[in-house]
């Protein structure tokens, strides 16, 4: 059985995050033996931090791509069917949906501010648990950012505007929807007749695109606009899911750090420190470290005795045993000093507290 | 008093007159500029260099291969100078193009350079089609196999060494470990933009599957998609299967045989003859 951890739904749309959208189409498609989606939103139960994440019996798989690698060893194979040369684009196009394509829904999200403040972060807010939902949304904000410099998006202000300065990215956006409508032209499939991997990793990230309700609604609209036979093939596709439902787990086996302490802390403090503890544990000491272990706190031991000698034998402190009646002495002559201390003290207008402090305390 | 007559009461008062004779003196001399950019016989692209191997021509740095090469398919007459020093660049980064006319280009700006000027030295692909899947495969580099790239420079404790020696260390001490960071934590921060970790095996196993994709798609023919003149991928692609050849990721990664053929043709052919 396989289990899938996702971001949650959104817009009609399984999940709103093109890689889970992705996952869950193909095991939709795909995959005949029993599985289900757990909306977890919670990127931290992730080994990697990142969603999806696919539980099979004991083994965790992170990552889109690594999951269909996964299922593909499994024997649920989408590309059988393809020639080698095929294959060899299917790889090449995969990385540019995950490049080109990322990139554009990055920028109508985290870029622009209406969306990102209207739709986007509000988004997240209702689908992420308290604590995560004020930085999960600017986490993924920031690598947006970084992601977008090389189309000369640049953050302007102390707000962190994300501005298009250039006004290149419409057009980079323009010449990687050209590039699909290219490879698929007039085909049903990417591949001709086909069904493959391809396919589903692009309807996963033009549904994001297309399907999403937003203020900008700027990729849906070119997409209807100028490129009708991408938006048909979505169409196809979605048509096609429709008709498969999706089983929901319920997430009450969520392996988080919370519900880990809320359920059972005695377990979760075992987990958590005994483990660190056990990892840490030395290994045998070889005798060569024991010889060096050895010289080393001797030498130590030596250093700070020859010091205690030194200072002692030069006097640079001095011990002296002095008897009941000689402390008196000495005490009633420290009052003295400090009254002349504090005579001077006072005509100099200084008024040193620590010295009357010293008086006061002997 | 309308405007005019207030402009002229202005003018004509004989202090700002008198003030303005002064001032019309300045600047007493000008003298000739010490350091005035020399004219340029031919356009210079200014790159970190020299190469990993000595004697190579080529820089060690594959963006600046990239466009080095570029401009070798292009025929155009152009030198190459090793500056190792990205400050100077408009963009930040190396490489970047002077040409005689003073004007100094970057990135994208190199290529419309090219093809504008010497689009008759260069192949053109036959369909949208073919055009395509360049870009797709493009991006496959620049995305996987750029990440192990970065990583085995960058993040390899046993690389760091060579990296060091390459990037800064012509610089003086404290100086070379504060670049050598800032350039660290910035491939680090490219990664991490691809990346949700930095996984070794995942990051190596992504570039060999490109490798292979690539190494399909070129086949036997001379370059890409049959083209029977080097096109922009081909530039691309040798940049990168140059680089990985010359550094310790070729033993980490597998270079199939036809691209180390194609590499080391495209080396002799254009990099070490010239034209």
């Amino acid at each position: 059985m396989f289990t899938l951890y996702v971001w949650g739904p959104g817009w009609d749309l399984p999940s709103i995050d093109p890689g889970c959208l992705t996952v869950i189409v193909y095991f939709q498609l795909l995959v005949s033996v029993e599985w289900g989606i757990i909306e977890c939103n919670n990127p931290n139960i992730s080994p990697t931090g990142e969603l999806p994440v696919l539980k099979d019996g004991v083994e965790w798989i992170a990552g889109a791509n690594n999951i269909i690698r996964h299922v593909k060893r499994k024997g649920f194979d989408a590309d059988e069917n393809l020639t080698t040369r095929q294959n060899a684009d299917s790889v090449a196009y995969v990385s540019f949906v995950e490049d080109g394509i990322y990139d554009s829904l990055l920028y109508l999200w985290y870029a622009d501010t209406k969306n990102f403040t209207q739709a986007i972060s509000p988004l997240y807010g209702k689908l992420l648990a308290f604590p995560i939902n004020y930085y999960i949304p600017n986490q993924i904000r920031e690598i947006a950012k970084t992601r977008l410099e090389k189309y000369g998006v640049i953050s302007v202000g102390d707000q962190g505007f994300l501005v298009d300065k250039e006004l290149k990215m419409y057009k980079a956006i323009r010449k990687s929807y050209k590039i699909l409508l290219d490879k698929i032209w007039d085909n049903e499939f990417f591949f001709g007749n086909n069904l493959s991997t391809l396919d589903m990793v692009v309807y996963g990230h033009l549904a994001t695109h297309l399907y999403s309700d937003l203020p900008n609604p700027s990729l849906a609209i070119i997409l209807r606009t100028e490129f009708p036979r991408l938006v048909m093939f979505c169409d196809r596709m979605k048509g096609r899911l429709s008709e498969r439902e999706i089983v929901k787990f319920p997430f009450n086996d969520l392996p988080s750090v919370f519900t880990g302490i809320l359920k059972s802390p005695r377990t979760w403090f075992n987990n958590t420190f005994w483990q660190i503890r056990n990892v840490e544990k030395e290994a045998e000491k070889s005798q060569a470290q024991k010889d060096f272990e050895r010289k080393r706190i001797i030498s130590i031991t030596g250093a700070i005795l020859f010091m205690v000698t030194y200072v002692i034998w030069n006097k640079i402190i001095s011990i002296e045993f002095i008897s009941e009646k000689d402390k008196e002495y000495y005490d009633n002559d420290d009052v003295d000093d400090d009254d002349v201390n504090d005579n001077y003290d006072d005509s100099d207008n200084d008024g040193d507290d620590s010295d009357d402090d010293d008086g006061e305390n002997e | 008093m309308s405007n005019q007559t207030w402009r002229n009461a202005i003018n004509n008062n004989p202090i700002q007159q008198s003030i303005r004779q002064f001032l019309a003196k300045f600047p007493l001399k000008i003298h000739r500029s010490l350091y005035a950019a020399r004219e340029l016989d031919v356009p210079r692209l200014y790159t970190w260099g020299p190469g990993w191997k000595s004697g190579q021509q080529t820089s060690f740095d594959q963006e600046c291969v990239k466009w080095q090469t570029l401009l070798k398919f292009s025929k155009s007459d152009f030198e190459t100078k090793s500056l190792n020093e990205p400050l100077m660049s408009p963009s930040g980064k190396l490489p970047f193009l002077v040409l005689t006319t003073g004007d100094v280009l970057v990135d994208d700006a190199i290529e419309k350079h090219v093809t504008d000027m010497y689009s008759e030295n260069l192949g053109s692909l036959n369909n949208e089609q073919q055009e395509a899947d360049s870009a797709a495969y493009i991006a496959s580099a620049d995305t996987k196999l750029r990440n192990a790239l970065l990583y085995n420079l960058w993040c390899e404790p046993a690389n760091e060494s060579i990296t060091y020696n390459k990037y800064v260390g012509h610089y003086a001490k404290p100086l070379d470990k504060l670049l050598f960071h800032k350039y660290k934590s910035l491939a680090v921060r490219e990664l991490l933009t691809r990346k949700p970790v930095l996984d070794k095996e995942e990051i190596y196993q992504e570039a060999n599957e490109a490798l292979q994709a690539i190494s399909i798609a070129l086949g036997d023919s001379k370059y890409f998609f049959g083209s029977s003149l080097p096109t922009f991928i081909d530039a691309v692609v040798f940049s990168y299967i140059h680089v990985i050849l010359n550094i310790p990721l070729n033993e980490l990664v597998q270079v199939q045989s036809n691209l180390v053929k194609y590499s080391e043709r495209i080396y002799n052919e254009y990099i070490l003859s010239g034209f």
